[in-house]
């Protein structure tokens, strides 16, 4: 059966509730999260390691936004630490400024980044099971959702077989691959990896994988579905490149004036979702649905 | 756990070359047959470059099975103690190691070549290994050096490593600039090197 999914197909079957934003001026009307019951709620923050103000600031935005959108995970797009990796660098880039959401038992989900340290796999608070790529399905009793973590600085033979493997064996409704560098992007200082591109971009199609997630760019930016492919970047939870994107026909909406973070709600067929800025503001929402196959 | 296999199949795809040139000319070395002999030569030397890499996983995971598990690390402190003391352990069992003991000229002459076809076929691949966010010629690169958490690794990329040997888990090749190392990913040091591996 084919999974070919074309270009108006896609526009057809898109409902969004969003303003593309590259003035800091422009506020998003707000879509609220449903918080449906049965839903799956998680955060997404990527390039977070620096143990520096803003890395603080925008992990209390996190907090102060489970307090109305009580997510249970986060899933961590890599550069999960930068610079030294010493005990006190994990404390410092992440346990602490973290702890809130690790004390109420969020579960934090990392990927491996060009900054990180092959060990971090060990390293159980980031819940890798020792492996630089896992998946894991979520909720346990009937999983909706298939979380897919790769290692995007290292795509071997071994790991795209893997994928795969476990993309085919895959039952759930939602599959949604999250990894560090972009195969989408519309980032000045790095773009679209297009090597990447072409080893992963044919498993996502073949295999309906609903939405990749990636950071390495600082900015946050959600992209044009790309062959029934839902992008989002979002890089930038604590490091920032201001006005790094290239305004182009791949985004369909970008903020890269300050710091952000998502939050996600897959209730159903729909994905709902929000990048929120460090001040706190929504610079992006809407509701995707899930895009059948063909 | 890379099986034998995959390797083997990588090995194969140089010998694939030689059943398809003719038999030489007593005396007479043309191209094809030049090529099918560095072909031959090449496939030797990655084949000996295995047994090698498997020699040194094999005392990697000897020295390592002597140290508590990893799995479960909820301490940071437990997973550098870890890391350093089979670093430390490592360096000791092979003291004396030098630069060309794993990655030795036959090999590198191999590796450099197997890189060069995957370059050829993707134009995007060298842009990739070079978009580095430091000046890789600021890394001095040396034998049991750490490969430090401060050097930011370049995407290797599919392509790329489609063409190498496969490694076991314990060892992972990365680019720094247009050298290769061979970096001990348990361990975090370097456990040897080629320059210019991209020409």
């Amino acid at each position: 059966m084919s999974v070919i999914r074309t270009a108006s197909k896609v526009a057809a079957h898109v409902t969004l509730l969003t303003v593309a934003l590259v003035l800091p001026s422009a506020q998003a009307p707000v879509h609220e999260l449903p918080l449906a019951n049965g839903s799956v709620r998680f955060a997404v923050i990527g390039d977070s390691g620096t143990g520096g103000r803003q890395q603080y600031e925008v992990a209390r935005r996190l907090t102060e936004a489970r307090q109305r959108f009580p997510f249970r995970f986060v899933l961590m797009l890599g550069d999960n630490l930068y610079g030294r990796e010493r005990p006190n660098d994990y404390i410092r880039k992440f346990s602490r400024p973290y702890r809130a959401l690790l004390d109420g038992g969020v579960t934090f989900h990392a990927a491996i980044g060009n900054h990180d340290e092959r060990v971090q796999r060990y390293y159980e608070p980031f819940n890798m099971g020792g492996q630089l790529y896992y998946s894991f399905a979520v909720p346990a009793s009937s999983p909706l959702v298939r979380f897919i973590a790769l290692d995007s600085t290292y795509m071997s033979p071994s790991q795209l077989a893997w994928l795969e493997r476990t993309l085919a064996a895959a039952t759930e409704r939602w599959k949604i691959a999250y990894f560090h560098h972009p195969i989408y992007s519309s980032g000045a200082r790095h773009g679209s990896d297009v090597v990447l591109r072409r080893a992963l971009e044919p498993l996502f199609v073949k295999y309906e994988v609903n939405a990749a997630l990636a950071g390495h760019e600082h900015f946050y930016e959600r992209l044009q579905p790309q062959k029934g492919v839902y992008y989002f970047t979002s890089g930038a939870a604590a490091k920032l490149r201001r006005g790094n994107i290239r305004l182009g026909p791949l985004t369909a909406a970008g903020f890269d004036q300050d710091r952000s973070f998502m939050l996600v709600e897959i209730a159903g067929d729909t994905l709902h979702f929000q990048a929120i800025s460090r001040t706190g503001r929504v610079v992006d929402a809407g509701a995707l649905p899930r895009l059948p196959g063909e | 756990m890379k099986t034998a296999g995959r390797t083997c199949a990588a090995i194969g795809a140089v010998l694939v070359g030689l059943a398809a040139f003719p038999a030489a000319t007593p005396g007479v070395r043309g191209p094809r047959q030049a090529a099918a002999g560095q072909a031959g030569a090449d496939a030797r030397a990655l084949q000996e470059f295995l047994g090698r890499v498997q020699e040194y996983v094999d005392l990697h995971r000897r020295l390592e099975a002597t140290l508590p598990p990893l799995d479960g690390a909820a301490e940071p402190r437990w997973v550098l103690e870890h890391q350093q003391a089979l670093a430390t352990k490592i360096r000791r069992a092979r003291t004396g190691a030098r630069r060309g003991d794993l990655l030795t000229p036959a090999v590198t002459h191999a590796l450099r070549r197997a890189i060069a076809r995957a370059l050829a076929r993707d134009a995007d691949a060298r842009e990739a290994i070079l978009d580095v966010e430091h000046n890789p010629y600021a890394l001095a690169l040396r034998v049991h050096a750490e490969y430090s958490s401060d050097w930011p690794v370049a995407i290797m990329p599919p392509s790329v490593l489609a063409e190498l040997p496969e490694l076991p888990d314990e060892l992972e090749y990365r680019f720094v600039a247009t050298h290769l190392v061979l970096r001990d990913t348990h361990a975090d040091l370097v456990a040897d090197y080629m320059t210019d591996a991209i020409r």
